[in-house]
């Protein structure tokens, strides 16, 4: 049971990891803008 | 290949590339104008480190032995935690308080810079180049493996065209595009591949009376029955000392805004591994017990699963497979090209030569890689054998330099030279029971040899 629930958990939480991640990106983008 | 997904997957990434565009200082390509942050830099660290090895061949290693691997990917976990802890920031602040701060963006200048010779700068450089080029093979001989299994193409070819995206843009941004296509790359895979898990439990509408458990118990007996203690002791030691500090994760120290950043950086890279590890095993073990015993190649594994499932899910694991492989690809690109401007062309040219000499690095580095892909036959054998180069012949002289207040450049070199020879020996005449004996051996040697050399007086 553990297992599946890992199996589950595991990608969940780096699905939100990815979207978190995405936003500092796009984030750090804008800013890399108005530096040049 | 649905278009659909290519275009999505390639919007953003054109976007990064375009913003990070043609850089003009020697500080920008080669360590992002020391400004990165820590969520950066660990998207970057943590999608450096995942190559095809940490995820086609990891799949492979849960499928074939269940959970036995955990104990390897713990002990890389535990190694980059470590170098958080100790190693990382000492580099990192060492390269501020020599007050030459531009100058050491590379393992080989920071040897320099502790022990005054720039023979060990070219000597350390020359090593840094052979792993890199190494690894680089490594990584487009799965890129190749993927893009002929997924797409059917012809193999050199899609040998080639990863190779030629990869180069074109490292050349344009350096590091700063390096570590900004990485974050994206990292977000892209670690989201589809976790999509792309839930969807198949779903879509396969799987049986949960699998036994997850038993199945896994039966693996790990079968691991333990196959693999000698000796063979996972030795294991043990690759993947610990492994890839410790590599030129690409060297760069993205010299990268951090602040030591402080470089630590905590690596510390969570080291525990994100860990369940990173954990997920491809038991994706692994999913797949013995959908397939059932087969005989298949670790690598191809998860495309085996994949096949049942809907195009769509295929995409997204074909896509996110792509993302791996050039997000290792570039980092070694950038850090070899880096290596090979500022090691081994030592005169002191002016910044614009220097990047211009940079850029055409990657290029040849690019067809050197391309040539030695062509002669690798299966992914983690490839990695293994590069490991095998880096642990002995630098590491213990890399602690030595980091950790002693005034080294001594005697000790180094030797250092050097046994670890260097004893795998030189092993490659070339060792028998295949006893390599990896000697190359452990040559890492303890080197160390032994450092403390000898090190309590030696010296003439002035």
């Amino acid at each position: 049971m553990y297992y599946w629930l890992a199996l589950i958990l595991i990608p969940v939480g780096q699905i939100s990891l990815s979207i978190y991640l995405c936003v500092i990106l796009f984030k750090e983008l804008r800013n890399e803008k108005k530096d040049t | 290949m649905n278009k659909i997904s290519l275009i999505i997957y390639l919007l953003p990434l054109f976007y990064i590339v375009y913003k990070t565009r043609w850089v003009k200082s020697m500080e920008s390509f080669a360590v992002a104008d020391r400004k990165m942050s820590t969520a950066l830099l660990f998207a970057s660290i943590s999608a450096t480190f995942i190559g095809p090895g940490y995820s086609l061949g990891f799949i492979g290693q849960g499928y074939h032995w269940g959970f036995l691997y955990l104990m390897f990917g713990a002990a890389y976990a535990v190694q980059t935690i470590l170098v958080g802890i100790y190693i990382a920031p000492r580099l990192r602040e060492t390269s501020s308080r020599s007050g030459n701060d531009k100058s050491i963006v590379t393992l080989g200048g920071f040897f320099k810079a502790k022990t005054g010779k720039t023979y060990i700068q070219c000597i350390i450089g020359s090593i840094c180049l052979l792993v890199c080029i190494g690894f680089s093979a490594v990584m487009l001989h799965a890129g190749g493996t993927l893009i002929h299994t997924v797409w059917k193409w012809n193999m050199t070819f899609g040998m080639g065209i990863i190779a030629l995206v990869t180069a074109i843009y490292t050349m344009s941004g350096g590091l700063k595009a390096s570590i900004y296509t990485d974050v994206f790359q990292f977000v892209f895979f670690v989201g589809l591949i976790s999509l792309a898990v839930l969807l198949i439990l779903f879509e396969m509408d799987t049986d949960i009376s699998f036994d997850f458990s038993t199945t896994a118990s039966i693996l790990w007996e079968k691991g333990m029955n196959t693999y000698s203690i000796w063979e996972i002791l030795s294991l043990l030691f690759m993947f610990f000392l492994g890839e410790t500090l590599i030129p690409p994760y060297a760069t993205r120290t010299f990268s951090s805004k602040t030591p402080s950043v470089a630590k905590k950086a690596f510390i969570f890279s080291g525990i994100f591994s860990f369940f990173w590890f954990g997920f491809m095993l038991l994706i692994g073990i999913f797949a013995y017990m959908f397939l059932g015993a087969q005989e298949l190649e670790g690598d191809i594994v998860l495309f085996s699963l994949v096949e049942y499932s809907h195009p769509f899910i295929q995409n997204l694991v074909g896509l996110s497979i792509f993302c791996i492989v050039m997000s290792s690809l570039d980092s070694l690109f950038n850090a070899a090209a880096i290596i090979a401007c500022n090691d081994l062309y030592i005169p002191e040219a002016g910044e614009e030569k220097k990047l211009q000499i940079s850029r055409i690095a990657v290029l040849v580095i690019m067809v050197i890689a391309f040539i030695s892909a062509l002669s690798i036959n299966s992914i983690v054998g490839g990695l293994l054998q590069v490991y095998s180069f880096w642990a002995p012949s630098v590491l213990p002289s890399l602690f030595y330099v980091i950790w002693v207040r005034s080294p001594k450049f005697q000790a180094v070199v030797v250092a050097i030279i046994v670890g260097f020879l004893t795998v030189l020996y092993a490659f070339l005449f060792a028998m295949k029971d006893y390599k990896d004996m000697l190359l452990i051996a040559g890492f303890i040697m080197g160390i032994l040899s450092l403390f000898i050399m090190h309590n030696i007086k010296y003439k002035k």
